[in-house]
């Protein structure tokens, strides 16, 4: 599904990916775990295709197609999901339009009617329920005088909304107490098939013990400096990350 | 002259289609107030007798001020201000609305213009006199093209426990003036001032401002919201002013920017005149570009780039009336 290839990314000349290689196979979760600046996030950005990372060599597929030079909006489209790690707040539009519009934009790209707002609302009720979200909840601004884990919750409502066929979680865990976690964890879990795939970035093993990885990545200075199983996520809890 | 007072001459439902209206009755405004009717045109002055249980209405015609006074111990007032601004330039009476204490009034003003093939210049003079515990929300929408330009006076003095909210959307193609003094005269006296305004083509918008505390215990909060596109131009000049002697003092003023274009120019002119120690007072102002971090996160989401603007400035605008239910407001807003 997702194919990176000897990646080199910078942000106003630092460079943040060096040489990076990631094969993601339909129904595989992977976990990226690193330490604070490793490139966790650089890497997810560069992946949604924001246009403050450049690419300076290498190659992003998505489902065997080149997508490095694909608007953030078009790889969306494609079915890339980033929860992003700092939901970003935006007064005066609130949830619902958000997610309308969202989901139109899905369905347009698919070839198929606009949903209208009866048959929405009835979606998005059921979805919010899912995640234990009140009602008054999408009528909020987005994320603005959301908590911390509103806002998280608000991430995964988006993609179980959106059914992403990659869906990237850049420390969702981060802010979360437990029964949050749980929630979250389970929306995530209730969205994996064995087409649709995972990216997790996380500090922690709590997140990898609700949502089992298939592979465990430990990346350092902007490339992948170790891979293993689920366990690996064990052993850097009780190591850190300097071991690697 | 004392106003003339006669029996309606049309029937509340017509007031729903205000071009219609217009152009059967030739006149500059329509004030309504829940079905009821003040008609002023060019020679005369209509006033439905019916307004006359909720509101004193006098009309001053060697000055040209039309006063309207809430009754003591009357419920909450709607009081509608209508304009269709059509084919001519003229110059409005003043207007004074007065709250006498313990009333409160929803006061909704919205100027709208048909497509004027020659140019039209209005001015509007309104003043309000809050008395004791009063309450008065003052919502402002306007909507004109690139020939209808407005020069308008607000001021309110607010007494004692009284408050004063003011919320405007406007968007002008056009020359617009405001002036704006807001007094607060009396302990515990509140005002909430929030406006939004959009700008294209040649638009010049200009709003000088100035709240002003003149006694103890009082609070005022602005925000101001100017969007700028084309070649327009926008000036907001707050100046939030406390005299001394007067103390517990709270003042919040927040100016926040858009420009759409490099040819869109945005003045912003926060001012302070503190002259009392015991005040809390915040004030910031910004002008920037589209923030392409709200820009990338809607993106994300699928949303094609010109949508995802469109959706941050509304969401500017938006955020001076968030709760507003009006379906006329709402269809101007989008």
């Amino acid at each position: 599904m997702l194919e990176i290839e000897k990646l080199n990314v910078s942000v106003e000349n630092k460079i943040i990916l060096n040489d990076f290689s990631l094969k993601i196979n339909p129904g595989e979760v992977h976990a990226v775990m690193g330490k604070n600046g490793a490139g966790k996030s650089s890497l997810a950005q560069a992946i949604i295709g924001n246009s403050n990372y450049s690419i300076n060599s290498g190659k992003i597929k998505f489902n065997g197609s080149l997508i490095n030079d694909l608007e953030i909006n078009e790889r969306a489209l494609l079915g890339i999901f980033l929860a992003f790690q700092y939901p970003i707040e935006i007064p005066g539009v609130n949830n619902t339009y958000l997610l309308r519009s969202a989901l139109n934009a899905k369905l347009k790209s698919e070839g198929k009617d606009e949903i209208d707002s009866f048959d929405f609302l009835k979606l998005i009720k059921t979805l919010m329920n899912k995640m234990n979200i009140s009602d008054e909840f999408i009528h909020r601004s987005v994320n603005e005088g959301f908590s911390g884990g509103e806002k998280k919750k608000n991430e995964v409502l988006q993609m179980l909304l959106l059914e992403p066929k990659l869906c990237i979680l850049d420390e969702t865990d981060s802010g979360l107490d437990v029964d949050a976690l749980k929630i979250v964890s389970n929306g995530v879990n209730e969205l994996r098939d064995s087409e649709r795939s995972f990216l997790i970035i996380t500090h922690y093993k709590r997140l990898l013990e609700l949502i089992k990885p298939d592979l465990v990545h430990v990346i350092a200075n902007g490339t992948i400096v170790k891979t293993g199983n689920a366990t690996l996520a064990d052993e850097l809890d009780k190591k850190g990350f300097d071991w690697v | 002259m004392s106003a003339t007072l006669i029996n309606s001459t049309i029937k509340s439902r017509e007031l729903i289609q205000e071009v219609e209206i217009e152009e059967k009755l030739n006149s500059m405004r329509i004030p309504i107030m829940s079905g009821r009717h003040i008609i002023c045109d060019k020679e005369k002055l209509i006033i439905d007798d019916r307004l006359i249980s909720k509101l004193d209405i006098n009309y001053d015609s060697n000055n040209d001020i039309l006063r309207l006074t809430t009754h003591k111990n009357s419920e909450t007032i709607n009081l509608n201000f209508f304009s269709i601004i059509h084919h001519d330039s003229y110059l409005l009476p003043k207007i004074i609305i007065e709250c006498v204490s313990d009333t409160s009034l929803f006061f909704q003003e919205i100027d709208l213009d048909k497509n004027n093939d020659i140019e039209v210049s209005i001015n509007k003079n309104i003043e309000f006199l809050l008395s004791l515990n009063s309450k008065v929300h003052h919502i402002y929408i306007s909507k004109f093209n690139k020939n209808t330009n407005i020069e308008k006076d607000l001021s309110c003095n607010i007494a004692d426990n009284a408050s004063y909210e003011y919320s405007s959307i406007q968007r002008p193609l056009s020359h617009v003036k405001i002036d704006s003094t807001i007094k607060l005269n009396g302990e515990n006296a509140k005002c909430n001032f929030a406006e939004a305004i959009q700008l294209d083509e040649k638009a010049n918008f200009s709003h000088i401002l100035k709240i002003a505390h003149h006694a103890s215990s009082t609070i005022s909060k602005q925000r101001h919201n100017l969007i700028a596109n084309g070649e327009s131009s926008g000036k907001f000049h707050g100046t939030i002013f406390a005299e001394k002697n007067i103390y517990n003092i709270e003042a919040d003023q927040l100016s926040k920017n858009l420009l759409l274009s490099d040819d869109a120019n945005i003045k912003s002119f926060p001012i302070l005149e503190i002259y009392t120690d015991s005040i809390r007072c915040s004030h910031g102002s910004s002008v920037g570009m589209i923030n392409e971090n709200q820009l990338a996160y809607l993106m994300a989401r699928g949303i094609e780039k010109k949508l995802a603007i469109n959706m941050i400035i509304e969401g500017l605008l938006n955020d001076i009336l968030p709760h507003e239910k009006n379906q006329l407001i709402r269809s101007l807003l989008n």
